[in-house]
């Protein structure tokens, strides 16, 4: 029964993910992204060069989002963000944009796990990490993560998820 | 020409909005790069409108607009904020917040909004 309703809000919580990338990037940075793969992976590392983690904590569940990014596409999702060329995009805006855009990935898949939870959720503020490989120690061997795959122009970025629930 | 307080902890969200409010024909814009420097920025000038993230660190632009309503400061407030729950926009409207915009937004929500207040405004 409770691997029932855990694989129940793992459907949703990626179905909500999904729709919050896509609205997020699509609205704010006029992109179309595709969703590439979903699987299950042991580790939460970081994917790409530069990414954003965000906490996010309510009654029934919390966890953390993770976004990754190379640099190249932060460079492309900032300079679309801010209307700008891609050669005037300065570091700290990468840096920053990054951090914004799990933001309101998150605040919206929040929003729509509320609803569905009855219930409220808060996120913590964002962090960014810079490199690749950068492994999240969360201490539990039998934690599992789910890492999704999007594709922007041939180009993949990802979201890494781990949410727990009780 | 309206003079406009941006308060947001993201450099880049305030780049975006900024940009916006250009397209509303709105360049008198000054920044706050959190709550804290938003409160003495908006208690010491008279702004016209002032839009107010929600989730900053220092001090919550919630609490920001709850502290500008008890100095009796009456500039219109927007929240523009990943906060998109009901319950928090009825929390803010309680607070003092005379609209809302949930991020992330379009060119047109943004638009629709700022001629929202300069209709209560004029």
């Amino acid at each position: 029964m409770q691997t029932q309703s855990r694989n129940a809000l793992d459907a949703k919580l990626v179905h909500n993910l999904m729709d919050s990338v896509t609205d997020v990037l699509g609205i704010m940075a006029g992109t179309s992204v595709t969703l590439q793969d979903v699987k299950p992976v042991k580790s939460f590392k970081f994917q790409g060069d530069i990414s954003s983690v965000i906490g996010i904590s309510g009654e029934h569940g919390e966890g953390l989002f993770a976004l990754s990014f190379s640099e190249m596409l932060t460079k492309l999702m900032v300079s679309r963000l801010l209307g700008i060329p891609k050669e005037d995009v300065q570091r700290e805006d990468m840096i920053d944009g990054v951090g914004e855009l799990i933001n309101m990935i998150s605040g919206r898949t929040k929003v729509a796990l509320s609803q569905e939870d009855n219930t409220l959720y808060n996120l913590s503020l964002p962090s960014v990490v810079l490199g690749e490989g950068n492994e999240l120690e969360t201490g539990d061997t039998e934690m599992s993560y789910l890492l999704l795959s999007f594709d922007i122009e041939g180009e993949l970025f990802h979201l890494q998820v781990n949410f727990q629930t009780y | 020409m309206m003079n406009v307080l941006v308060v947001d902890d993201s450099a880049v969200m305030r780049k975006v909005i900024i940009r916006e409010l250009k397209q509303c024909g709105i360049e008198d814009v000054t920044e706050a790069t959190d709550g804290i420097e938003g409160l003495e920025a908006a208690s010491k000038e008279n702004f016209e409108l002032i839009l107010m993230d929600w989730n900053m660190p220092g001090l919550l632009g919630i609490d920001v607009v709850r502290k500008l309503r008890e100095a009796q400061i009456t500039t219109p407030i927007m929240m523009v904020t990943t906060e998109g729950e009901r319950s928090n926009v009825v929390i803010a409207i309680q607070a003092g917040a005379n609209n809302y915009l949930v991020k992330p937004f379009s060119s047109e929500d943004f638009s629709q909004k700022i001629e929202q207040l300069q209709a209560v405004k004029a």
